[in-house]
C-alpha cells in the first residue's frame, strides 16, 4: 500500500508511543522511518519487529554508556539486549557529538534491530551509509568515520510515497492502535469538537 | 497607497509574545490583509488566473459530479466534487461522521475519466478512502438546512432570498473537514512546497474551498432552475458575493498549533511586523487616512450584523459595539494629525477592550497593502526541529531561563493546574479533550503540556547540573520523557511567538481559544462559538467568485456586510 510521508510519519510516531516509548524517542523513529523512505527502502519490517521486540520485553529501554576520548559504547548490560528504538536515537546523538573526529569509533552491543541503528545516524547526520548497512547488519553496530560518507548532492532522495509490506504494516498498525484511547459515550458527549446534531 | 518608511522614524517595536500568545488575546483574533484566503486571492487576481467548468453533471436534485478549474499561468487544479443524497439520521458535522452533502478532492492537474471514476470510489468515502500524490487536499461539506431549502424555493419562483435569513446563516454549506498534505495517501505538502502559486500557508487549502464556494452558488442555481424552470432565476451578484463557505471546527486544529511551533511565530511574527510598520508611520496620506475611516464604518456594521447564540461571546460582540462606537467618535481627529496611527492604536491600548484591539489591529493593517503585504510571503516556514545532542546543561539551562520564562508566571500546581488531557480517540482517530481525574487514557495524552514539560526538564537539569555540567546527549539516556522537550526547547530558540503561554491542560481551558487564532489567520469571520470545542464560522464571504476576479478588486472584501446595507 502506498502512504505519503506524512501518513508514514504519523503512523509511525503514534505506533513508537503506543509500544511504550517516551514522545521524544517516537519522533525520532517516525524521523527515521521517513528516512528510509526517502531511500526507497520500507522502513515497515525493521520498525515492526523493534517494536515488537520492545512491546513484548525482548528488549529493554535502559541503555548505559561508556565514553572514552575517541570512543563512545552503548549497551544495556546484564546480557539483555537493547531496544534499536532507544539505541538508535542515543547513538545518533553520540554521533553528532563525536564525528569530527576522524578516529572517532561508535559502538553499539547486542540491539535488537542493528539496521535501524545506523538508519538513526544516517537520518539524523544527513549523510548516506557507505556500506549497505540498513539492510544487512546484524550483532552489535560499530559505526566509524569511514562507514558514513556524505550524501552527495542530487542524491537519491525520493519524494512522493512509500511502499510498505502489508503484515510489516499490520504489526506497526496494532502498535499504533494502542495509542488512541477507546471511545465511550461520555467522551464522545463532552470531550469532543462539535455537536451530536448538527442542522442549521 | 503608503510606501514603505526609508528613515527615521524608527519602528516600534513589536508587540511582547507574553502579550500576544495568551489564550484570551489569541481567542480574540480577527482577520487581517495577511490571512491566507486574502493573500491567495491577491495572488490570482495578480496572476490573472483562469476559471472554468469541465463536467457538470447534477440531476435535478442536484446529485452528481462536477469538475471546477482553476489555470494559474503554470499548471492547473481541478476540484472534483461529488454531490450526495444524505439521509437526515446521517447528518453530522463531527468527524466521525460518515456522510455528507458533498465531497471533494482538489486535483492536481486536470483529471480524465479514469481519475475521476478513482475519485467517485474514494472521495465520498473520505478518511476510508485511498488517494494519490495527484490529490492535494480532500474535503466534505454540508447543507445549511436553514438556508438551502429557503434560496432555492425563492429562486425557483423567480424571487430573490430574503436578506435576513441569507445574513442569519451566511453560506449555502458549511465544510467539516479540509484535508490537505499526505492525509489519506494525499500528496505530501514538501512536493508542491517550491510551486511559485502555493508559497504561504495553507494556500492550496484555501484554493480548495474557494472553489468549493463557487459550486455551491452553481448548485442552488441549478436546483432552482431544475425547479422552477423558465420561472427561475439566478442569485442576485450582491446576495451571490455575500455568501461564504461555512465552516464547522473543532479539537483537530489544537493539537496542530503545538506541533508546529516555527511556523506559528512565522505567521504571528509577520503580523506584528506589519502592525509595526504601520504603528511607526509619521503621517497618514490623504487615501489610507479616508480609507481607513470608511473601513471603520464598514467594521461597525460587519460587527453589528454579527450575531450569535453563545451568551459568553455574545457580551463580547456587545463590548466590541461599544468599543467601535467610542473609537469611531475620536478617529477622524487622530487620523489627522502627527503619528496618526501609533495615537489610534495607543487610544485602543488605553480605551478599549481586547477584542476592539485585535479588530483596531485589522483595520490599521488594510489601507497599508503596499506597506506590509510583502510579509505575506514570509507565513511559511520549513520547518525542522532539531537536536543538538552536544550543548552543554548550563547552556540549555539559560535557554529555558531565557526563552521560557513564562512558564514561571503560571499556576502550575493544584488540581485544576492538570485537570485535562489531549488524545486521539480510537474512533475516527478524533481529537478529544479528557477529565484525567474521571476518564481513563490520560497515559496516552499528546504532547500538549508545554508548561509542565518544561518545568518537569528544569526540575531535573537543576538536579543534574548540581552534580556535573555534561552534555545533552548523555542528559536524554537517562531522561528520555524530556526528550521531545529539549529538542522543542533547542528549535524554537529566538523565535518569541513560538508558544502559547498558557497551560494547556488546565481545568477551564476553551479550545475555541486556539481555533479562532488559527482560523482568523486562515481569513475566517463571524466565528460562532457553539460551545468551549467547536465554533462555526464563514470564509470568503463577501469574495468576489471566480468569474468575477479579474475585475473585481481583491482586497475590497473585508468585513462583509449585507447587501443591502452596501453603499
Amino acid at each position: 500500500m502506498p502512504l505519503s510521508f506524512g501518513e508514514l510519519h504519523f503512523y509511525c510516531c503514534r505506533a513508537a508511543f503506543g509500544a511504550g516509548l517516551p514522545w521524544g524517542l517516537a519522533e525520532d523513529a517516525a524521523a527515521t522511518a521517513v528516512w528510509l523512505a526517502r531511500q526507497g527502502r520500507d522502513p515497515s519490517p525493521d520498525l515492526a519487529a523493534a517494536l515488537d521486540s520492545l512491546s513484548d520485553g525482548a528488549a529493554v529501554t535502559a541503555v548505559k554508556h561508556e565514553r572514552s576520548a575517541t570512543e563512545c559504547v552503548l549497551f544495556a548490560g546484564g546480557g539483555n539486549a537493547s531496544s534499536a528504538l532507544v539505541t538508535g536515537p542515543s547513538a545518533a546523538d553520540w554521533w553528532q557529538v563525536m564525528k569530527q573526529d576522524p578516529a572517532a569509533r561508535l559502538v553499539v552491543r547486542n540491539v535488537d534491530v542493528p539496521g535501524w541503528v545506523f538508519a538513526c545516524i544516517a537520518a539524523r547526520t544527513g549523510g548516506a551509509m557507505a556500506a549497505d548497512h540498513a539492510a544487512d547488519v546484524t550483532g552489535d553496530v560499530v559505526v566509524t568515520a569511514n562507514d558514513m560518507i556524505a550524501k552527495a548532492s542530487g542524491g537519491k532522495d525520493q519524494l512522493g510515497f512509500a511502499t510498505v509490506d502489508q503484515d510489516a504494516w499490520a504489526i506497526v498498525q496494532h502498535h499504533f492502535r494502542r495509542s488512541l484511547v477507546p471511545s465511550s459515550d461520555a467522551s464522545r458527549a463532552s470531550g469532543a469538537g462539535a455537536g451530536l446534531v448538527d442542522t442549521d | 497607497m503608503t510606501a514603505r518608511p526609508q528613515t527615521s522614524p524608527p519602528m516600534v517595536p513589536l508587540r511582547a509574545a507574553d502579550e500576544v500568545m495568551r489564550l484570551s488575546r489569541m481567542g480574540a483574533s480577527f482577520p487581517t490583509r495577511l490571512s491566507f484566503m486574502r493573500s491567495l486571492l491577491r495572488r490570482m487576481h495578480r496572476e490573472s488566473w483562469q476559471f472554468g467548468q469541465g463536467r457538470f453533471d447534477l440531476d435535478a436534485q442536484g446529485f452528481g459530479t462536477v469538475v471546477l478549474t482553476a489555470r494559474t499561468p503554470l499548471r492547473a487544479y481541478s476540484l472534483v466534487v461529488f454531490s450526495h443524497d444524505l439521509p437526515p439520521e446521517k447528518r453530522t458535522d463531527r468527524v466521525i461522521a460518515e456522510a455528507w452533502d458533498a465531497t471533494f478532492s482538489l486535483f492536481d492537474g486536470i483529471p480524465d475519466e479514469a481519475d475521476i471514476a478513482r475519485l467517485a470510489a474514494n472521495t465520498p468515502k473520505q478518511e476510508a478512502g485511498r488517494f494519490t500524490h495527484r490529490e492535494l487536499v480532500l474535503g466534505r461539506a454540508n447543507r445549511s438546512l436553514r438556508l438551502f431549502s429557503h434560496v432555492t424555493g425563492r429562486l425557483a419562483t423567480g424571487l430573490q432570498p430574503d436578506i435576513g435569513t441569507v445574513a442569519a446563516v451566511g453560506y449555502l454549506m458549511r465544510t467539516t473537514a479540509v484535508y490537505g498534505s499526505g492525509k489519506f495517501g494525499c500528496c505530501d505538502r514538501a512536493l508542491i512546497a517550491d510551486r511559485p502559486e502555493l508559497q504561504g500557508a495553507f494556500q492550496v487549502e484555501m484554493l480548495a474551498v474557494y472553489l468549493f464556494r463557487w459550486f455551491t452558488v452553481q448548485l442552488i442555481e441549478h436546483l432552482a432552475q431544475a425547479r422552477g424552470g423558465d420561472a427561475a432565476v439566478s442569485l442576485s451578484p450582491g446576495i451571490r458575493n455575500f455568501l461564504g463557505v461555512g465552516n464547522a471546527t473543532g479539537l483537530g486544529m489544537a493539537p496542530f498549533l503545538g506541533r508546529h511551533p516555527q511556523l506559528i511565530h512565522a505567521w504571528v511574527k509577520a503580523r506584528e511586523t506589519a502592525l509595526a510598520r504601520v504603528r511607526s508611520l509619521p503621517d497618514a496620506r490623504d487615501e489610507t487616512g479616508a480609507g481607513f475611516l470608511r473601513l471603520l464604518g464598514r467594521a461597525r456594521q460587519h460587527v453589528n450584523e454579527w450575531r450569535v447564540d453563545d451568551p459568553q461571546q455574545t457580551i463580547r460582540i456587545e463590548g466590541l459595539r461599544r468599543d467601535l462606537a467610542q473609537l469611531s467618535g475620536v478617529a477622524a481627529e487622530l487620523v489627522d494629525g502627527t503619528a496618526p496611527w501609533e495615537r489610534l492604536w495607543q487610544f485602543g491600548q488605553d480605551r478599549l477592550g481586547v477584542e476592539a484591539q485585535e479588530l483596531l489591529l485589522s483595520l490599521l493593517l488594510e489601507p497599508h497593502g503596499e506597506l506590509i503585504d510583502d510579509l505575506a510571503d514570509q507565513m511559511h516556514v520549513a520547518e525542522d526541529l532539531a537536536l543538538d545532542p552536544a550543548m552543554r546543561l548550563s547552556e540549555l539551562r539559560r535557554l529555558i531561563a531565557a526563552q521560557q520564562a513564562w512558564v514561571d508566571a503560571l499556576a502550575l500546581e493544584g488540581p485544576g493546574a492538570e485537570a485535562r488531557f489531549w488524545y486521539y480517540s480510537e474512533e475516527k482517530l478524533e481529537p478529544r479533550l479528557g477529565h484525567r481525574h474521571g476518564e481513563p487514557g490520560g497515559m496516552l495524552e499528546m504532547p500538549l503540556a508545554f508548561a509542565q514539560d518544561i518545568r518537569r526538564l528544569v526540575t531535573d537539569l537543576e538536579r543534574e547540573l548540581a552534580a556535573e555540567d555534561g552534555i545533552v546527549a548523555a542528559f536524554l539516556m537517562a531522561h528520555p520523557q524530556h526528550r521531545h522537550t529539549v529538542r522543542r526547547v533547542q528549535s524554537i530558540s529566538g523565535l518569541d511567538y513560538a508558544e502559547v503561554r498558557d497551560n494547556l491542560v488546565a481545568d477551564g481551558i476553551r479550545p475555541i481559544d486556539l481555533l479562532r487564532f488559527k482560523l482568523a489567520f486562515f481569513g475566517a469571520s463571524k466565528f460562532d462559538p457553539k460551545s468551549d470545542l467547536w465554533t462555526r464560522i464563514t470564509l470568503f464571504q463577501g469574495a468576489p467568485h471566480p468569474d468575477e476576479l479579474a475585475t473585481a478588486d481583491p482586497d475590497g472584501w473585508a468585513f462583509a456586510i449585507r447587501p443591502e446595507a452596501m453603499t
